[in-house]
């Protein structure tokens, strides 16, 4: 224990410099960079070999929740914890909340949640943010599937389509609101979503389920689990939809011109190795098509496929919880442009992360955390001109005092090294060269710190500070290129990280008489660098479109929340969190420059309410959704680059339900609805959304 | 050095009766009856032993006979294990044991009522003995030394171990529990 804090205090005596962009790699860091560059999956294996036969076990969620009557995260500082002690605003969905939404995709999940934005584009196009600043290709908030990244780096963005994961597969979906880099690392600034999936160790789950209904829905999905004995388990999954879009109406930004259809398979085998040893492997599949709008306002009609392999040995040792993993993520894009004047864009996408932690007590009142990861994510550049990658490697600590049984303070600190590499040629006319890209460095520290205080049974209190850091996409830093008869429209190498403060003030409530819990958070957050995708321009270059950091915003936000139960049957909630934000762009950056105004394109006011009931073979479940108007952006006609505008989006109401019959211990035959207020509605400055309805029938036993 | 040494040991143990006190003050608005509960969540909490029970287990309901709120409890926690208790891998089977028998006990685990007073030493004898844990709902005991898991559900699960009585017993848990609970 000793020896790992003292290499960990090494890793962190980083080298000194005057420009805190420019630094030059310690020692640690190169050490990192070099070990890790050259054998990515080295880290896993020799964690076979020395676990000591103490203890050990990766979490077994059902059995903690069993015994604490609450679900468990490790979500947001790494060490496991009980929702109600985690020093963060944190909302936990349950399989048992995701079953009765009706909803037949997670951003139709997300969409009752307080504190998240879903702007609904397409059918099957979505786009999630916590706590406002939602956009096409909201950049934000960092989606995992059990801390496998599933954002896409190379715009920055979650194609949540293209997830191969079932909700059938979910045991929980873990929604951490506000910045939480000092575990994630980069782009977990808005807020992180971890999906916790079943552990076919603990879990047995054998599920399958139809769905059939308008705009032409047809889904199934088939969802199990196989035990091999006490020495492990495997869980197979497999989805399939398509759907269509919805039906044309006015919108600048232009419609699909194909259906959407997804598909996916996982397999995920868990293994003891040993009593104390237990060993992940994941394999991952998905295809998907469907129009979708880009960050530029544009709407492409796209096909995805992405593959996944993750490795993880987890063991339960003498020096703690130790945990190493490797995962690489495929992902293959492919959008043609509903606009003539657009290109088409192909690109791929690498991403190899690996990854080693210890989680260990020290006494009785200290937790702390230790981390190093690896990370490699390359790309081609649009035109398939070059080749733009990066390399990140980091180190983390985290330290938890229960300084007494009802106060506890955590503190979590993280530092990424970041080194940016071009290579290939550069078209003519260019006037960046590769040495642009490869001396590109950044060095950037992130931090979570609360103190949570539990002055009786009932009350929880939380007073949380953090930083977070959003890296500009692959595309921004160049992956981003296209040649055209006015000049070459490219990402560029300079540009600056987002830099997110948070700071917060929580106060969670018990309430036994209803079986519920008030909820009140009151925050400020603060981003610095904001970027635009196509904001700026340099002309000595011969780039006639570049993104740049446009300056700054800040948001001020209320939770409230309060929810429980009634009469045996009965079940609600009701939120409402109002956001206040004010936008402060550099002088010469306006909207049609940006296509970037936070501040109007948030509604200031959100109320949700859901109100449930279940009784014999009988469920019902409602939502209800209102946001005050806002505005939408749209991409004006002419020209086609830049030139956006605002367009009002009247304030609305939105009503989701499913009710549901059990026919038999084993088969539950539903019928949901969503938006079903009216035929059609608009809620983005995009398509109008249209009321769905589709009957499912699902096997559970 | 050797100077510093007791202030050291002075300060750890200070430490530490603050911190059981604080606990205390936390848990005394919880005070109440076992319940139901209290022994589901104390069963399940089982399976976080890094040797957990499996199969057949039999559970002795520690009382002291001259204490009838004592007699009171294990009558109660008697019926709600009668006919056994299956949690997990664990099938319970109760067993009244009067604190003056524990050293003819045979039992796989130790459940200690509450009121037994000062009593709760002679517990702490015989789980260390035996190597037999011990839990209970009379935090106190647990504050004391004499029991090594106090549970309460109610109005939250609590969960505390104290750690040198877990050691002298040779009970140890899974890491990550450690994590989720309070331990002294």
């Amino acid at each position: 224990m000793d020896s790992s804090r003292i290499g960990f205090r090494r890793l962190l005596k980083v080298g000194s410099s005057t420009n805190p962009s420019r630094w030059a790699p310690s020692f640690a860091m190169r050490l990192l960079h070099r070990s890790f560059r050259l054998q990515p999956w080295a880290i896993v294996l020799p964690l076979l070999f020395t676990a000591s036969p103490v203890c050990a076990q990766s979490i077994d969620y059902g059995a903690s929740e069993q015994v604490f009557g609450e679900p468990i995260t490790s979500s947001v500082t790494g060490s496991p914890q009980r929702s109600s002690d985690v020093p963060s605003t944190t909302e936990i969905i349950t399989a048992d909340e995701i079953r009765r939404s009706g909803a037949y995709d997670i951003p139709g999940v997300l969409r009752h949640v307080a504190g998240i934005d879903v702007l609904q584009w397409h059918s099957d196009d979505a786009d999630v943010a916590v706590r406002g600043y939602d956009q096409p290709y909201s950049p934000s908030l960092l989606v995992l599937i059990d801390g496998r990244q599933v954002y896409a780096d190379y715009y920055g963005y979650t194609p949540w389509s293209a997830l191969p994961i079932e909700l059938a597969d979910i045991r929980q979906i873990e929604v951490v609101k506000g910045p939480n880099s000092a575990l994630f690392g980069f782009n977990a600034v808005g807020g992180v979503i971890n999906i916790i999936t079943f552990n076919p160790l603990y879990d047995h789950v054998n599920s399958a389920s139809f769905s059939s209904g308008t705009q032409g829905l047809a889904d199934g999905s088939i969802v199990s689990t196989f035990k091999l004995g006490d020495a492990g388990g495997v869980r197979i999954s497999a989805g399939a939809r398509s759907d269509d879009d919805f039906s044309v109406s006015e919108s600048a930004l232009g419609a699909g011109t194909q259906s959407d259809n997804r598909a996916e398979l996982n397999v995920l085998a868990v293994v003891r190795l040993g009593r104390n040893v237990v060993s992940d492997f994941e394999a991952t599949t998905s295809s998907s098509n469907e129009p979708e709008l880009s960050s530029g306002y544009i709407t492409y009609d796209t096909h995805y496929d992405t593959k996944s392999v993750k490795l993880q040995v987890a063991g339960d040792t003498a020096i703690g919880l130790v945990q190493a993993s490797a995962y690489t993520n495929w992902i293959s894009f492919q959008g043609s442009s509903t606009i003539p004047e657009f290109p088409n864009v192909q690109l791929d996408n690498q991403v190899t992360v690996t990854q080693l932690q210890d989680v260990f007590k020290v006494g009785s009142h200290h937790t702390l955390r230790a981390a190093v990861e690896y990370r490699h994510n390359t790309m081609p550049t649009l035109a398939n001109i070059g080749q733009i990658s990066y390399d990140v490697a980091s180190v983390t600590g985290m330290w938890d005092w229960t300084a007494t049984p009802s106060l506890a303070m955590t503190n979590a600190i993280r530092l990424d090294d970041f080194t940016l590499e071009r290579n290939g040629p550069v078209p003519a006319g260019y006037g960046l060269t590769n040495a642009e890209w490869n001396g590109r460095a950044l060095r950037e520290p992130s931090f979570n710190s609360g103190l949570v205080w539990r002055p009786g049974a009932a009350d929880t209190f939380r007073l949380t500070a953090a930083r977070g850091v959003q890296l500009p996409s692959l595309a921004d830093l160049g992956g981003l290129l296209v040649s055209s008869p006015l000049g070459i429209v490219s990402g560029i190498p300079t540009l600056n990280p987002v830099i997110v403060m948070n700071y917060e003030l929580g106060w969670d409530r018990t309430l036994p008489s209803t079986g519920g819990r008030f909820r009140l958070s009151v925050y400020h957050e603060t981003l610095q660098n904001i970027l635009a995708f196509e904001a700026g321009s340099d002309y000595s270059a011969g780039l006639i479109s570049i993104p740049a950091n446009i300056g700054d915003s800040e948001a001020t936000g209320l939770e409230l929340s309060l929810d429980g139960r009634f009469r045996r049957y009965w079940r609600w909630g009701a939120s409402y969190t109002p956001e206040i934000i004010r936008d402060s762009f550099e002088p010469g950056f306006t909207l049609a420059t940006t296509a970037v105004n936070d501040a109007q394109t948030t509604p200031v006011h959100v109320v949700n309410l859901n109100l449930g009931w279940a009784r014999g073979r009988w469920e019902t479940q409602g939502y209800l959704r209102y946001e005050s108007a806002f505005y939408g952006i749209e991409r004006s006609a002419e020209p086609v680059i830049n030139g956006e505008v605002l367009t009002p989006i009247p304030d609305y109401v939105s009503v989701d339900s499913r009710i549901a019959y059990k026919l038999s211990d084993r088969f539950t035959l539903s019928l949901s609805g969503q938006n079903l207020l009216s035929a059609q509605q608009l809620q983005t400055s995009g398509l109008e959304v249209e009321r769905r309805v589709f009957l499912s029938l699902q096997s559970r036993p | 050095m050797q100077l510093r040494q007791p202030q050291y040991c002075c300060t750890m143990i200070g430490g530490r009766v603050f911190f059981a006190w604080c606990f205390a003050m936390t848990m005394a608005t919880a005070q109440a009856d076992v319940t139901q509960t209290d022994v589901l969540v104390a069963a399940r909490a089982l399976g976080f032993l890094q040797n957990p029970p499996t199969g057949q287990i039999r559970v002795g309901i520690v009382y002291a006979a001259d204490v009838p709120k004592s007699v009171e409890e294990a009558d109660q926690l008697q019926r709600m294990l009668a006919g056994g208790l299956k949690v997990g891998n664990v099938d319970m089977t109760p067993v009244k044991i009067n604190i003056d028998e524990l050293a003819t006990a045979s039992v796989q685990l130790f459940l200690l009522t509450e009121y037994v007073g000062s009593d709760g030493v002679r517990v702490a004898d015989a789980t260390r003995a035996e190597k037999i844990p011990c839990i209970t709902v009379d935090i106190t005991q647990v504050q004391n030394g004499n029991c090594v898991m106090g549970v309460r559900s109610q109005p939250r699960v609590e969960i505390i171990v104290n750690r040198a009585a877990a050691a002298k017993s040779g009970t140890a848990f899974a890491t990550v529990f450690r994590m989720l609970i309070t331990e002294i």
